[in-house]
């Protein structure tokens, strides 16, 4: 179930210890159950049933602001402020380009008046106030930042900058004040150096917001589905208004081309409709009267009346965006370990930088002593970058769980992403998972004394009140015959066996082996008949009138045309796949066969479904269960990732980890190979930034220093540092161009094979 | 400034961040009490 679930845009938040310390003021509020913070989005989607102005005190007790977001026209307020946040950041960069990069250049040239002389003093005293005011409308952000955060208890990439930038401009205007107390070689101004790198660390942002923009494309184009006004149908006139004054029940009209307003079931007209953007499926689907439609698919040619039976945030696009939204924001265990380091990453930075100063002052001897420690001081502040490691792991979250929405497969959370790439095994439900799971009558056979039809009427009469998919089969053969049904007393479904009722005073028994073993009821007059129907993957069913078998009745499931390719993808990505089924051996054995799957699991009753998965984990699986049944539920919760089949019972779906919204195999080896793909981007990600760190805080420091007189520029260390986000985002970018092997290697008629599905999310 | 003074105020400043940082730092928990307080003292 899902619970209440509250979303807030944040603002003032800069990096990864701001996600922490918002986290843990979000999670103190009372009945708050679960909090994540995504830093990308600079959102928070909070748990619980709990007020949004409690939570919003509690986010600006910790020195930020937020704001909630209801609906889906947020997004395009969160994008109006982010284009402004973008112009600000560039305005900031180019104030301080204008005063850093004159000055650096002329002073390379040597242009520069002198410190020694008091008007080379004026001068620089005047460029010290102008740098001042440049830190306050460039970098203030920053340094209110570091303060918030430094209240808190917490350091961030703000309080690095703010001590960089700070510490090279107060040690400029101590040497442009008393140039004596430091040695003449010594005496070197760096307000250049704070203004560059301010410049540069805006410039990075700025650039960094711009792609980042483009990783939340999948929700933006989910949100474009929707279409802004429906034609409705309202005392008999058409009307055009806008979505949100559509009511449940009301009538719709769609003409060709336009997109479906809301979810509903057709009452008049028919039509093919294109529901490849929610699905995947390419092949355009026939709707007619009693169908469902569902919002932000395209009416391709007729027009159709249908009404209204899900608006607002109930609508499966709704429902989806809602989804998708909530795995963005989601960590996987690996994030959540960054975030911990992340969190003492910054102190450590300060304790680096002081030591650094520590053994400059102490064991270098030369005249530029205090300017050599200063200055690397400041730039192994200015180099260390907590941002890339913040980033690293939910960018790419964010992209890899859009890329994945993309090809229709809905994926809870990033544990699921994380765990998806590691399965070793896959178990496959037969019934609507492998196959179509839309079962009809193939065979009857009848002993003497009995027609075929009979044994029809009767089967049918027993299972018009069974609920089993098979059931369904039998009975809508029988009506397709214009049989009247007969009357049903005592009716008892026996779980993984079959049905037992009265018909005619005559107590009549309709399933397997097992269910006539139990009663004791020969069946060899059929055995040969019954092997050779399993063996065409069919499941023959036996009946017993009184108990004496009267005949078999024969099922077939007809097996989705690309499973085999689908599993041939599993196999080739080493996994073992396993079909697990209440039918009997031999039936599930010839379906195995035909779909290439090398192990079986038959005559599983419903509740020992679980225990199968458990005792594959038992050695040392790691399983993925694919179901689309309630029976399946109890598994798919057992499983460490569970695949729901959209089509399938609302509580599969609700039980699976991910939800196929089409209904082949395939979207299953594509959440897998998207998983693998973004889960190596994530470890990519966090090995640049850990090297980057580990290398460049070091060289910042000047270990080079004693070897080969080479000290980092604290510019070069600022311009370092921006690069460093940027590199993360960018590579966490590329994951949008990746493409599942169904759509590089195999035939395109495999992957066209799919269902006409009916999507219930 | 004397040496030993700048060595004596860099590890106190060394103190003073592991301290602030992770000594003294309140736990989720504490904050979590913090604000039930909060919320008694308001009523």
């Amino acid at each position: 179930m899902m619970s209440e679930t509250l979303r807030l845009s944040i603002s003032g938040m800069t990096c990864a210890g701001c996600v922490a310390s918002i986290e843990n003021a979000i999670k103190g509020v009372k009945a708050v159950t679960g909090a994540n913070v995504n830093l990308v989005e600079r959102t928070a989607t909070i748990d619980g049933n709990v007020q949004a102005n409690t939570v919003i005190k509690a986010i600006r007790d910790a020195g930020y602001d937020a704001a909630q977001l209801s609906g889906l026209d947020d997004e395009a307020d969160k994008e109006e402020a982010e284009q402004k946040y973008y112009q600000r950041l560039i305005k900031q960069a180019s104030l301080a380009a204008l005063l850093g990069l004159p000055l650096f250049v002329l002073s390379m040239s040597g242009l520069l008046p002198d410190l020694s002389a008091t008007s080379g003093r004026v001068f620089w005293f005047a460029i010290g106030l102008f740098t001042l005011f440049v830190l306050y409308y460039s970098a203030g952000h920053f340094y209110s930042g570091a303060l918030k955060s430094a209240r808190n208890h917490n350091a961030n990439m703000d309080t690095l900058i703010a001590l960089g930038t700070g510490s090279a401009w107060i040690y400029s205007m101590v040497i442009v004040a008393m140039p004596q107390w430091v040695p003449e070689l010594a005496q070197h101004a760096y307000f250049e150096a704070a203004a560059i790198i301010v410049a540069l660390i805006n410039l990075g942002a700025a650039l960094e917001m711009r792609a980042r923009g483009k990783t939340s494309q999948a929700i933006k184009r989910l949100i474009g589905l929707q279409p802004k006004t429906a034609r409705v149908v309202r005392d008999g006139k058409e009307l055009d208004i806008p979505i949100n004054y559509v009511a449940l029940d009301e009538t719709i009209r769609v003409r060709p081309g336009e997109r479906i307003a809301v979810d509903g079931v057709i009452v008049s007209g028919h039509s093919s409709v294109d529901e490849s953007m929610l699905t995947g499926e390419p092949l355009a689907v026939q709707k007619k009267a009693g169908d469902s439609v569902v919002t932000g698919t395209i009416n391709k040619s007729g027009s159709f009346l249908f009404k209204a039976k899900k608006i607002g945030k109930d609508t499966a696009l709704a429902q989806i965006i809602n989804m998708v939204r909530n795995a963005q924001s989601s960590k996987p265990e690996i994030g959540r370990l960054v975030d911990k380091v992340a969190a003492v990453f910054v102190p450590s930075v300060l304790i680096i930088a002081i030591l650094t100063f520590l053994i400059w002052i102490n064991f270098y001897s030369g005249d530029q002593v205090m300017a050599l420690a200063i200055v690397t001081t400041m730039t192994v502040l200015i180099i260390a970058c907590p941002c890339a490691l913040g980033l690293a792991t939910p960018i790419s979250i964010m992209v890899g769980v859009g890329k994945a929405a993309e090809y229709g497969t809905l994926i809870r959370n990033g544990d699921a992403l994380q765990q998806a790439g590691k399965l070793t095994t896959v178990v496959l439900d037969k019934t609507g998972t492998v196959t179509q799971g839309r079962p009809s009558v193939s065979a009857l056979l009848a002993s003497d004394g009995w027609s075929e039809s009979t044994l029809l009427l009767w089967a049918a009469s027993i299972e018009q009140v069974s609920e089993h998919p098979l059931a369904e089969a039998i009975v809508n053969a029988a009506k397709e015959k214009g049989e009247a049904l007969l009357a049903v007393t005592e009716f008892t479904a026996i779980a993984g066996q079959g049905v037992s009722a009265l018909i005619e005073n005559k107590r009549v028994l309709l399933g397997n082996r097992r269910l006539m073993a139990e009663g004791n009821i020969e069946v060899s007059e059929f055995s040969d008949d019954v092997t050779r129907l399993e063996q065409k993957a069919q499941t023959p069913m036996f009946m017993a009138v009184d108990d004496k078998l009267v005949g078999i009745v024969s099922v077939v499931d007809a097996i989705k045309q690309d499973s085999a390719a689908a599993i041939a993808r599993m196999h080739q990505l080493g996994l073992k796949v396993v079909l697990l089924t209440g039918d009997n051996a031999v039936t599930a054995q010839a379906v195995a066969k035909q779909v290439g799957v090398e192990e079986v699991i038959a005559e599983v009753l419903p509740q020992d479904k679980a225990n199968k998965i458990a005792s594959l984990q038992k050695n040392g699986e790691l399983v993925a269960m694919v179901g689309d049944g309630i029976n399946d539920a109890p598994a798919l919760a057992r499983s460490d990732v569970g695949f729901a089949i959209g089509t399938g019972t609302d509580v599969a779906i609700e039980s699976a980890d991910i939800t196929l919204m089409r209904g082949s195999l395939h979207s299953i080896v594509d959440a897998i190979e998207i998983s693998k793909v973004t889960v190596s981007n994530i470890k990519q990600n966090l090995f640049g930034a850990f090297i980057y760190n580990a290398i460049g805080i070091p060289i910042a420091a000047g270990v080079l220093y004693p070897f080969t007189d080479m000290l980092l520029s604290p510019m070069i260390a600022g311009a370092a540092m921006a690069m460093s986000s940027l590199t993360v985002v960018s590579n966490a970018n590329r994951l949008r161009f990746f493409k599942p092997t169904s759509e590089l290697g195999l035939p395109t008629s495999l992957l066209l094979a799919t269902n006409n599905v009916e999507k219930k999310i | 400034m004397n040496i030993i003074w700048i060595n004596i105020l860099g590890v106190s400043l060394i103190v003073l961040i592991v301290w602030w940082f992770w000594l003294s730092k309140p736990s989720q928990l504490n904050q979590a009490e913090e604000s039930d307080a909060n919320k008694i003292s308001h009523h």
